[in-house]
């Protein structure tokens, strides 16, 4: 899961700043169907976090991902959003569309 | 960080002294590499489920928070959501009726939970006596007899420095946001806990800038 070495098919990144922290987190989908993710930058230092696994999909929409019929980017993005990171690009977009 | 999220009254995070410099590559522990911004509006929506007596929703937003505030498995994180709610149940009951001996017990599993998931606290019952203490001196407050934010302030820093091993100035700016959310949330409870109030936005977004302090005050 966490630690799967499936195949990366898509990967965002996702941001929060405030006063006193700004931070990066990477957002991957994996040829599996798991989504992941980590915390990449901590006040523009580059830390080394576990991936943390978001949820996993299947079925016709991980198809479309992994052909390349439907961009997951965006969908990473929303799902990004959801959990309030705010993404480049992507700000009023939400879960679900592609 | 929020143990006992339930009535806003537990603060306590993730976490856990890491003793030693992190070596090159190394990676932090759990307890250092929670996500502020889900935390913080967990925390915020368990706040208002509780105000607002939303029991089931409640509950589910509990373990949640357990979940991804402290890292532990499932079932330890149940365990540690009932301790966490136990706890607040028997502080919530106003002066003489509250059972801060019975919230210390409940507390002091908690911890000891914690320790057992990830080797700290040192001592869970120090912990939980901190953590109790805070919350006293947040009734305190509330009751609008001490209108000085500082010893709210000081008591949870004691908190913080001694669950996460971090000196008490760093974690002034987590700690006064902190404060400052629970102001606000007691104001929204004064003006009838409306689902619609300009105030949860705010709270919310004071909740995520505290643990996002937090998160780079104790990450390493």
């Amino acid at each position: 899961m966490a630690g799967s070495s499936s195949r990366v098919i898509a990967r965002i990144f996702s941001t929060y700043t405030s006063e006193y922290a700004s931070l990066t987190w990477e957002w991957i989908l994996r040829a599996d169907g798991q989504v992941c993710y980590r915390l990449t930058e901590l006040r523009d230092r580059r830390e080394r976090n576990p991936w943390r696994p978001v949820t996993q999909i299947s079925g016709a929409y991980l198809h479309a991902f992994i052909t390349g019929t439907a961009s997951a980017e965006p969908w990473l993005a929303g799902l990004a959003i959801q959990r309030g990171h705010q993404v480049d690009g992507y700000r009023d977009r939400a879960v679900g569309q592609q | 960080m929020t143990g006992g999220a339930v009535t806003g009254e537990s603060a306590v995070g993730n976490g856990l002294r890491v003793t030693g410099e992190k070596t090159a590559g190394a990676r932090p522990s759990r307890l250092r590499t929670f996500d502020p911004v889900h935390v913080g509006r967990l925390e915020a929506a368990v706040w208002v489920a509780y105000y607002r007596r939303q029991w089931a929703r409640l509950l589910v937003l509990s373990v949640l928070l357990v979940r991804h505030a402290f890292g532990m498995d499932w079932v330890r994180t149940v365990h540690g959501a009932w301790l966490v709610l136990r706890a607040n149940m028997l502080w919530a009951p106003p002066e003489p009726h509250s059972d801060p001996a019975g919230a210390r017990r409940c507390m002091r599993r908690f911890y000891a939970l914690l320790r057992l998931a990830h080797g700290e606290p040192a001592d869970p019952a120090r912990a939980a006596r901190l953590e109790v203490e805070w919350w006293a001196v947040h009734r305190t407050h509330q009751r609008g007899e001490d209108g000085d934010r500082q010893p709210l302030v000081d008591a949870l820093s004691r908190l913080y420095a001694y669950v996460f091993g971090v000196d008490e100035v760093a974690l002034w700016p987590a700690v006064e946001y902190r404060a400052r959310a629970m102001d606000i949330s007691d104001r929204w409870v004064k003006e009838g806990c409306q689902p619609d109030s300009p105030l949860l936005p705010a709270e919310r977004a004071d909740l995520v800038r505290s643990y996002a302090a937090l998160l780079a005050a104790i990450h390493r």
